[in-house]
C-alpha cells in the first residue's frame, strides 16, 4: 500500500478517542446508563475484570511461589479478626497461602476458563448451525436429533459426565498437567447446542432472503456466501447468547471445581478454594470458603444481570 | 395420535439404546479396573485369572450383549473401589435421593408458585419485590455455596441444624429406608432440601410470573372483569388456571434436573444418595458405578420427558389437534 492510500484510510477512519466517543454515545449505551441496575452489573463485571487482568500485579503473594509460603501461617483470621496478621488482609488457606492473592489469582482463572469454554462452544456450535442451516438434508436431521436429546439432560451434569470421563480414561499425568483443558472441553461440549439451534433457525430465515438468492445467481460459492453474507448477520444473536451463557459457565467451572473434578488445589479456581475452607468449616475456619465464594456470587451475579439486559436490549420485539 | 405415541416412545428407546452403548464404552475401555484391583506386585498370573473373572478376556460384543442383559436387570458388575455390586449399592442409596428429590420438589412448588402469583397481582408490593429480589438470588447463587452458606449459619455458627448425613431412618423393609418418619430425618433433611429447591423456586416464581402478567393482558380477563367477577375468581380460577398448563410442563422436565443437581448437593452435605456415589465414583475412577449412574439418569431423564409429551397431549387439547 502506498503512503498516499495510508493516509487517506487514515483520515477516512476515526482514531481511537472518536471511536470511544462515538461507542459511548451509541443507542446501547443511552440504553445502558437508562437501566440502574445494569450500569452497576455492568461496572462491576468492568472491575472484577480489571482486577483479575492485574491479579498478578495486584496480588500482595505470589501464592505459587513456595518461597513465599510459610505453613505455620496456615489458617490464619483476616486481619480485623483475632489471631489475624495485617500483611494478610482475608487471611491464609490451609497451606499458609495469602487468601487475598490466591482469591485474586483464582478469579483470574476461573474468567480465563468460561471465556474460553464459552469462545470454544460459540465456534463450534456456530459452524455446526451454520452448516446445517446451510445444507439442510439428513446431516442436519441427524444433527439437531442429537441437539435435542443434549438439550434434555441438564448442561451442568453433561459437564460432569464428559470431565469423569476424560479423567478416567486419559492416563494421570495428562490429566494433572491438562486439566483446564479438559475442564474448558467439557464445558465446551455442555454449551454448543444452544448456539447450534439458534444459529441454524437464524440461518434458515436469512438463507431465504433475497440477498442470499442474489449472491447464488451471481455465481459466488456457498462457502463464500455463508462466511461473507450470511455470518456476519447471524453474529448478533449469537454474541447476545454469549454473554447470557457467560454466567453459566463459571457457575459450572466452579461447581466442577467444587466436586473435585474440575481445577487442581495447586492452582486453584474460586471453586476449588470454596472446596478447600469446606473441609475447614466446622473448625470455625469460614473465611477459605466465604471470601471466594462472595467474589463467585458477584461476578455471577453481575454477568447475568448484564446478560439478561443485553438480549432484552437487542430484542427489537420488547423495544 | 396414536403414531405420535409410537414415535415419541422409539425415540426414547433409541436415546436408551445410545446411553446404554456410551456407557458400555466407559464401562469397558476406559482404565484398566485389573491394575486398580490388585497390588503393585501381583503376578501376572494373578491379573490374568482376575480378567478371566472379570469377563475381560471374552470378544466385545459378547461384552456388550452381557453388559445390556446385566444392566436390564439392574446388575453392572462390582464396584472397584467397595468391591460389592454395584446394583446393590445404588439401591441402597436411591431412597435417600428421592426423598431429598421430592421434599425439594414439593418444597419450590408450594413456596414458588403462590409466589408467583402475588407478584404478578401486586407487581408493585414489597412482598413481589422481594419474591423478584429471592428468585434473582436463587438464580444467580450456585448451588454448592448456598449449601456452604446454610451450613455455616445454621449447622456451625447457630448449631440449630446438623449438616451432614441423613440422621436416624426407618427400615421399611425390601431394602427401602426412610427419614421421613423421625424427627431426626426431617432435621437432616432440611437444610439439603433448601438448598438443592432454592434454584427451582427461583425458576419457578419467574415461569409463573411471566405467565400470570401474559393471562392478565388478556382478553377474557377483562371480559372477566366487565361481567363483575370477584377479583379472587379471577385471579385464581380463570388467570391462575391458564397460566399452570406451561408452568406444569415445565415443573415436570425439572424433576430431572432436581435429580441430577442432587448430585451437587449430596456432596455438600454428605447426603447418601446416588449422587454422592457417583461423585466419588468420577474421583476415583470407578468406572462400573459411573456406568450404572449413566444409564440410570437417562432412564430417569427419557421417562419423564416421555411423560411429560404425553401429558401435555392430555391438557391441552391444541397440541392434539395439531397431530
Amino acid at each position: 500500500m502506498s503512503s498516499l492510500d495510508a493516509s487517506a484510510a487514515r483520515k477516512s477512519r476515526p482514531g481511537p478517542a472518536a471511536l470511544v466517543v462515538a461507542f459511548l454515545r451509541s443507542e446501547i449505551m443511552q440504553d445502558l446508563r437508562r437501566d440502574k441496575l445494569a450500569m452497576i452489573a455492568a461496572i462491576v463485571t468492568l472491575a472484577l475484570v480489571l482486577i483479575a487482568l492485574l491479579a498478578p500485579l495486584i496480588a500482595p503473594f505470589d501464592p505459587y511461589d513456595l518461597r513465599q509460603v510459610d505453613l505455620l501461617d496456615s489458617m490464619l483470621p483476616p486481619a480485623w479478626a483475632e489471631g489475624g496478621q495485617a500483611k494478610y488482609l482475608l487471611g491464609t488457606d490451609d497451606q499458609g497461602r495469602d487468601l487475598l492473592s490466591t482469591l485474586l489469582l483464582g478469579l483470574r482463572l476461573s474468567l480465563v476458563v468460561a471465556l474460553a469454554s464459552v469462545t470454544l462452544s460459540m465456534a463450534v456450535g456456530v459452524s455446526i448451525g451454520l452448516i446445517a442451516g446451510f445444507l439442510r438434508g439428513p446431516l442436519d436431521a441427524i444433527v439437531m436429533r442429537i441437539a435435542d436429546i443434549q438439550l434434555s439432560f441438564p448442561a451442568l451434569l453433561i459437564a460432569f459426565l464428559a470431565d469423569g470421563i476424560a479423567r478416567a480414561a486419559l492416563p494421570h499425568h495428562v490429566v494433572a498437567e491438562m486439566s483446564v483443558v479438559v475442564i474448558v472441553c467439557s464445558i465446551a461440549l455442555a454449551g454448543w447446542v444452544q448456539y447450534a439451534r439458534t444459529i441454524r433457525g437464524v440461518t434458515l430465515v436469512e438463507c431465504d432472503k433475497d440477498y442470499v438468492q442474489a449472491a447464488r445467481l451471481s455465481g459466488t460459492s456457498t462457502l463464500k456466501i455463508a462466511l461473507k453474507h450470511v455470518l456476519p448477520n447471524v453474529a448478533g444473536p449469537s454474541l447476545v447468547l454469549a454473554t447470557v451463557q457467560i454466567a453459566t459457565a463459571i457457575v459450572t467451572e466452579s461447581t466442577l471445581s467444587y466436586l473435585g473434578v474440575g481445577v487442581p488445589a495447586t492452582e486453584p479456581s474460586l471453586g476449588t478454594l470454596v472446596r478447600i475452607g469446606n473441609d475447614y468449616l466446622f473448625s470455625g475456619s469460614w473465611w477459605v470458603a466465604v471470601f471466594p465464594g462472595l467474589t463467585l456470587v458477584a461476578i455471577v451475579f453481575a454477568t447475568n444481570l448484564l446478560g439478561d439486559w443485553l438480549r432484552d436490549a437487542t430484542n427489537p420485539r420488547l423495544g | 395420535m396414536i403414531m405420535f405415541i409410537l414415535r415419541r416412545c422409539l425415540q426414547a428407546a433409541l436415546v436408551l439404546a445410545a446411553v446404554s452403548f456410551v456407557s458400555f464404552a466407559v464401562f469397558r475401555y476406559v482404565g484398566d479396573p485389573v491394575s486398580q484391583m490388585v497390588g503393585v506386585d501381583a503376578t501376572a498370573e494373578q491379573r490374568e485369572q482376575i480378567r478371566h473373572d472379570l469377563g475381560l478376556d471374552q470378544p466385545f460384543y459378547a461384552q456388550f450383549g452381557r453388559f445390556v442383559a446385566g444392566a436390564v436387570q439392574g446388575n453392572f458388575g462390582l464396584s472397584l473401589k467397595q468391591g460389592r455390586p454395584v446394583g446393590e449399592l445404588m439401591r441402597e442409596r436411591v431412597p435417600a435421593t428421592l426423598e431429598l428429590s421430592f421434599v425439594s420438589g414439593a418444597l419450590a412448588v408450594l413456596v414458588g408458585v403462590p409466589l408467583g402469583v402475588v407478584s404478578a397481582i401486586w407487581r408493585r408490593s414489597w412482598l413481589a419485590r422481594a419474591a423478584m429480589a429471592l428468585s434473582l438470588l436463587g438464580i444467580s447463587l450456585p448451588t454448592f455455596f448456598i449449601g456452604v452458606v446454610l451450613i455455616l449459619v445454621f449447622g456451625v455458627e447457630a448449631g440449630w441444624l446438623p449438616s451432614f448425613g441423613r440422621g436416624e431412618t426407618v427400615a421399611l423393609g425390601n431394602g427401602w429406608s426412610t427419614g421421613l418418619l423421625t424427627l431426626d430425618g426431617w432435621r437432616h433433611l432440611l437444610l439439603p432440601a433448601i438448598t438443592l429447591a432454592l434454584f427451582q423456586l427461583a425458576l419457578i416464581i419467574r415461569l409463573v410470573r411471566g405467565e400470570m402478567l401474559e393471562v392478565l393482558r388478556s382478553d377474557f380477563i377483562h371480559f372477566a372483569r366487565a361481567r363483575g367477577l370477584s377479583s379472587f375468581s379471577i385471579y385464581f380460577r380463570h388467570a391462575l388456571r391458564n397460566a399452570l398448563v406451561p408452568v406444569v410442563t415445565i415443573i415436570g422436565l425439572q424433576l430431572g434436573s432436581i435429580i441430577a443437581f442432587a448430585l451437587v448437593t449430596e456432596t455438600v452435605f454428605q447426603w447418601p444418595g446416588m449422587g454422592l456415589l457417583f461423585a466419588q465414583a468420577v474421583a476415583f475412577a470407578d468406572v462400573p458405578v459411573m456406568a450404572a449412574y449413566l444409564c440410570l439418569i437417562a432412564l430417569v431423564f427419557v421417562t419423564i420427558n416421555l411423560a411429560v409429551d404425553l401429558l401435555y397431549l392430555l391438557i391441552d387439547p391444541r397440541v392434539r389437534s395439531k397431530i
